[in-house]
């Protein structure tokens, strides 16, 4: 004869597990008291929980756990600043070699302005074109060979050899603004680069501001600001300029490390001369009354991190640390490295304080300030010897900018 | 304590988990390592008795807490964020399993006997005969009944929490458990008996 399982036996395990509540618990409990089977299943049931429990499980010694907390922190560290350790430095550097040094070059000799359209400051010459034609400068950065051309409401710039920088202004409706190259052309809106060219090709595209579009035949695209062409294998992004009246601390920083014989500059400090120059570049070529190309291209995120301090209601370390990271983030690292920098003053006992230390020598290097991101590595390590970042952080003090590689 | 810790700020300690996880968000690393600290042994615990071999274990904690990096903008802000990293622990040991899967048909084309779980000498000792048959009963849960096992039975979550970490509802949970239980204590209590 089969014996019949006793009918509250499904309520056993929501008795075991806590879902039970009020008077139906008070009932279940008083049928196990009383019911063999019910009895049985909550007694085997926690029986088994208790032998689960007491399951052995794998366990570490403090030292152990030591190390991998801190192999944990590290890795953790490599992919918030979105490299691999040294892989990262290495190509960080790889990309800023080319950009090294075609503005190395352009710190090397006098800056010659040779042609200058419309709407120029008064210090250039001037070469008046018709009303509609865009207002431009070509500065000689590297025996530049070029002609102008002005027809109808097109400038052209034929560049035939040698590195040449160039800034346009906005190119008014209906005009237009062209670079041609031995290989192509390059067209602009409004913006400032510095063109290459040699053997009868162009070598490279460096954007300051702005947006350029390229026609070459081995490239055809949009480059914006803080891109190059070649591209690297990573990008390295070069900071787009400060706006006009903020104080440049990298710049006022680089200028200072840049050597009287700036032919040395790609092997001692190239990276930090780009930087300088860059900012120099971008500072000149906004005025205070006009939007610039960074404002729109950096969108209103640069707008809200624009302002620190109370005046922007960001007076807490969080929310000052916050606007640093989404700067960082945003890849604005001009403003990033502004605010990295004040958040080390003032508040240097915030736990957050070895973040910002070691991101202003990250946002440095990113910008080409490899000088500054140095120094600001050494400064890391004096303070945090034994910091979580003292491996990425001493590659970034001891790194020391590549020789600039031949053209491609 | 190691100099790393002793130079730390009492604050990111006194932090709520889900303080820590913001900060995390913003990009400050060391807010991990406080999450770290409080709940790594919760998490390593729970990738052990969902059955990674103790030589994997390491692994997949590490790549627990790194997942808390792109994870933490989901983070849905309870100041508890332990069932949230068993959680993440669980996706991480079904990663696991399905990269060992593959890896187990594809050697199972060269030999076709399974490599069993082998304990260590001191797993041995420890054990009595009862919470061997336990062990075994727990190792011959499919994966799914497992997971429930461990997260609610060995971890004390609410069903609530695991049918939102395991994406099933909650219902599918318990039957899950009815299932295992049933299947563990007769292995246990009724074997050979």
């Amino acid at each position: 004869m089969t014996r019949v399982p006793c009918k509250r036996g499904w309520e056993v395990e929501a008795l075991v597990d806590g879902r039970l509540v009020g008077k139906d618990r008070a009932s279940l409990e008083r049928h196990v008291e009383t019911c063999e089977d019910c009895g049985r299943s909550v007694m085997r049931m926690r029986e088994l929980g208790g032998l689960l429990s007491a399951l052995p499980t794998t366990d570490r010694t403090s030292l152990e756990r030591r190390r991998e907390r801190a192999d944990l922190l590290t890795r953790a560290n490599e992919r918030l600043v979105g490299g691999e350790g040294r892989r990262s430095g290495f190509w960080v550097a790889l990309a800023l070699v080319p950009a090294v040094a075609v503005l190395a070059v352009l710190l090397a000799r006098p800056a010659a302005t040779v042609a200058v359209g419309p709407a120029l400051p008064p210090s250039a010459a001037t070469l008046d074109g018709p009303p509609a034609s865009a207002g431009f400068e070509v500065t000689d950065v590297d025996h530049a060979s070029f002609t102008t051309e002005q027809r109808d409401a097109t400038s052209r710039v034929a560049l035939r050899s040698g590195t040449a920088s160039f800034h346009v202004e906005h190119v008014r409706p209906g005009a237009r603004f062209v670079v041609a190259l031995p290989d192509g052309e390059v067209e602009v809106r409004g913006t400032r680069f510095v063109l290459e060219v040699a053997d009868g090709h162009t070598r490279s595209v460096v954007v300051t501001e702005g947006v350029v579009e390229v026609r070459l035949r081995e490239f055809s695209g949009l480059l914006r600001a803080g891109e190059r062409w070649p591209r690297a294998p990573v990008a390295a992004p070069v900071s787009r300029p400060q706006r006009s009246g903020e104080p440049t601390t990298t710049g006022g920083h680089a200028a200072s490390s840049v050597p009287a014989d700036a032919t040395g500059v790609a092997a001692a400090v190239g990276a930090a001369a780009v930087s300088t120059a860059i900012a120099a570049a971008g500072s000149a070529a906004t005025s205070p009354a006009e939007p610039s190309a960074r404002e729109v291209l950096a969108g209103p995120l640069a707008s809200v991190a624009a302002e620190p301090g109370p005046a922007s209601g960001l007076t807490g370390p969080g929310p000052r640390f916050a606007a640093a990271m989404s700067a960082y983030n945003a890849g604005d690292y001009g403003e990033a490295e502004r605010r990295f920098v004040a958040f080390g003053a003032e508040f240097p006992s915030d736990s957050r304080a070895e973040d910002a230390m070691f991101l202003l020598a990250e946002v440095r290097a990113r910008r080409g300030d490899l000088a500054g991101a140095r120094e600001a590595a050494r400064a890391y390590l004096r303070r945090f010897p034994a910091g979580l970042r003292a491996p990425a952080a001493t590659r970034l003090a001891r790194d020391t900018p590549a020789a600039p590689a031949p053209p491609p | 304590m190691s100099a790393t810790d002793a130079r730390r700020a009492p604050e990111p300690e006194d932090a709520s988990d889900a303080e820590l996880v913001a900060r995390l968000r913003s990009g400050e690393v060391s807010a991990l390592g406080v999450l770290y600290d409080r709940y790594d042994h919760d998490v390593r615990r729970v990738v052990a008795r969902l059955g990674v071999p103790s030589g994997d274990v390491d692994d997949v904690v590490q790549a627990t807490f790194l997942d808390v990096l792109s994870a933490a903008a989901r983070y849905d802000g309870r100041e508890n964020a332990r069932p949230w990293l068993v959680g993440l622990a669980v996706i991480q040991v079904r990663r696991r399993r399905r990269w060992t899967s593959r890896l187990a048909a594809r050697l199972s084309r060269v030999a076709r006997e399974p490599v069993p779980h082998t304990r260590t000498p001191e797993e041995r000792v420890a054990s009595s005969e009862l919470a061997d048959r336990a062990q075994r009963a727990l190792d011959s849960l499919s994966p799914k009944k497992r997971e429930v096992v461990v997260l609610i039975t060995l971890e004390g979550l609410s069903g609530e929490d695991v049918a939102a970490r395991l994406g099933i509802p909650v219902a599918t949970v318990w039957t899950r458990l009815h299932h295992a239980r049933r299947e563990m204590i007769a292995a246990v209590f009724e074997e050979g008996s």
